[in-house]
Formats: C-alpha cells, structure tokens, sequence
C-alpha cells in the first residue's frame, strides 16, 4: 500500500468524506500535514474556499499518524 | 539594367502588346505598376484581380508567448475546482482586442479501480480581480469504470480577456466522485500566445 492510498484510507477512517488538497508527497510528516489546504466551502465561481488549518475535530496529525500506523 | 523583349510588330499605333508580344522580366516601368507610390511598412496588395496597392499587414500574428513548467503533483478529494500548484502564469496583452491561446497538458491519475472521475478547468483573473473558470469543464480525464487509468490530460482555449491588464492563468483540477485523484508528477505544461486575428 503507497503512502498515497495510507493517507486516504486514514482520512476515510477519521471522518468519511472528507475534501482536501495536497501537493506532491503524501502528507506522512506533521510539517507535510500542517501543508494540506482542506476546502470548507466554495466561491460563487466553482473554486474552493481552502484552509491549512484543519477544520474538523476528528483529525490532526496525531489521529491520523495512528491510523496510518495501523495500515 | 533589366531590357524585355519586344517581339515583330509588337508595337502598333504608338500601344505595346505585352500580352504577347513582349518575353523576357519586365523592369519596374516609369511611372509604376498602377500605384503612384506605397506607404512605408506596408505591403504590396491586389484590390482588384489586375490592380494593385499598398495596404497595410491584416494577417493574424503571434505577439508574444509565455510559457510555464512543473513536475509537481496535485492530489484532491476536493469536489470544487482546486489550484494544479505547480503552474501559474500572467500575461500583459498588448491590445485589448487581442486573443489570449492557452495551452494546457499534463497527467491525470485516478489513482484507484473504483470508479474515480476528475475533471479539470481553468481558472483566470485580470489585475487581480474578475476571477472567472473559462469553461465548467476543459475534460473529465482518466475515467474508466472498474479501471485505474493514468494518461494524458490537456485542452486549448482562446480567452478574450479585453483587456490590456495583468491577466493570470491557473489550471484546476477536482474530484468528480470525492475521492483522491490527482494532477501532473511528470511534465506539466502551460503556453499562453497574445495573437492578432
């Protein structure tokens, strides 16, 4: 299993659904992990509204770093 | 000095038969070819099937090309249009009328077997506002059911941004089925032509 497809299924386990946005290497690091632009919302032209702040209580690098462990 | 022939009785009643009479390369006669004159820069036109003039260039021309790389990737579960990071190109028309080509290629992945579809577009402003997609979707790329597909994604599009502003260019990418896709890891490429028509 890639690093890619760790990090998407950990994401899925935490909170299914989730929408995000990540360049080159999986976010394996808690420095790659503070990296990912997480969409909470969309602008009237179709583009999302990104944060790198992760907006949802069930994730942060911690959580998911676990989740990933178990894989 | 160039000389043309006359040939026998290719002269009468004080008229030239050119037609058939007269071989050879004809020199620049005294008195030019039906125009007095020409207009420096300009070129030379038939405005008739047996007249000509001096008429300026109207033909299309490519003003200038931009152009930007990347061998970044982009990966979403985003099902809004995110930015492809690795390019992000401006363009300062010279002329409000012209047309702005834009070229797109890069590679698209669905990463997975379970029915995956993306869709790219492309994102632009003017002087950093009047940001706009110019299509709901350029392509839906890598789809295939039950298929993980990696191949080639790229569109071309002719903006007419009227504008002689800063005008900015950024590809995006989204998840069609909210799962990871991803944009580019090899070479990535956007040409911008400013052109005439």
């Amino acid at each position: 299993m890639t690093d890619k497809t760790k990090f998407e299924t950990a994401i899925n386990t935490l909170k299914a659904g989730v929408e995000y946005t990540y360049d080159n290497d999986a976010p394996i690091t808690e420095e790659l992990f503070n990296k990912i632009r997480w969409k909470t919302g969309e602008d009237s032209v179709g583009l999302a509204i990104e944060t790198t702040i992760c907006p949802h209580s069930e994730i942060n690098y911690i959580k998911l770093k676990a989740e990933m462990d178990k894989l | 000095m160039a000389f043309a022939t006359i040939g026998t009785r290719g002269i009468q009643a004080q008229s030239v038969d050119l037609t058939s009479k007269v071989t050879g390369t004809l020199p620049v006669p005294n008195g030019g070819l039906g125009i007095a004159s020409g207009t420096t820069g300009q070129f030379l036109k038939f405005t008739g099937t047996e007249t000509l003039a001096s008429a300026a260039d109207n033909a299309g021309k490519i003003l200038q090309i931009k152009q930007d790389d990347s061998t970044g990737t982009t990966n979403t579960s985003s099902s809004s249009y995110t930015h492809f990071s690795g390019i992000d190109l401006s363009i300062t028309p010279t002329s409000a009328s012209s047309k702005i080509l834009v070229f797109f290629t890069s590679n698209f992945d669905n990463e997975s077997t379970d029915n995956r579809q993306g869709a790219v577009s492309c994102w632009r402003e003017i002087d950093g506002a009047n940001n706009i997609l110019l299509s709901s979707t350029m392509a839906q790329p890598a789809y295939s059911p039950n298929t993980r597909v990696s191949g080639t994604v790229s569109w071309i599009f002719m903006d007419a941004p009227s504008s002689t502003g800063s005008v900015r260019y950024r590809p995006v990418l989204k998840s069609n089925t909210g799962n990871q896709v991803n944009m580019g890891g090899f070479q990535s490429t956007m040409i911008l032509m400013e052109a005439t028509i």
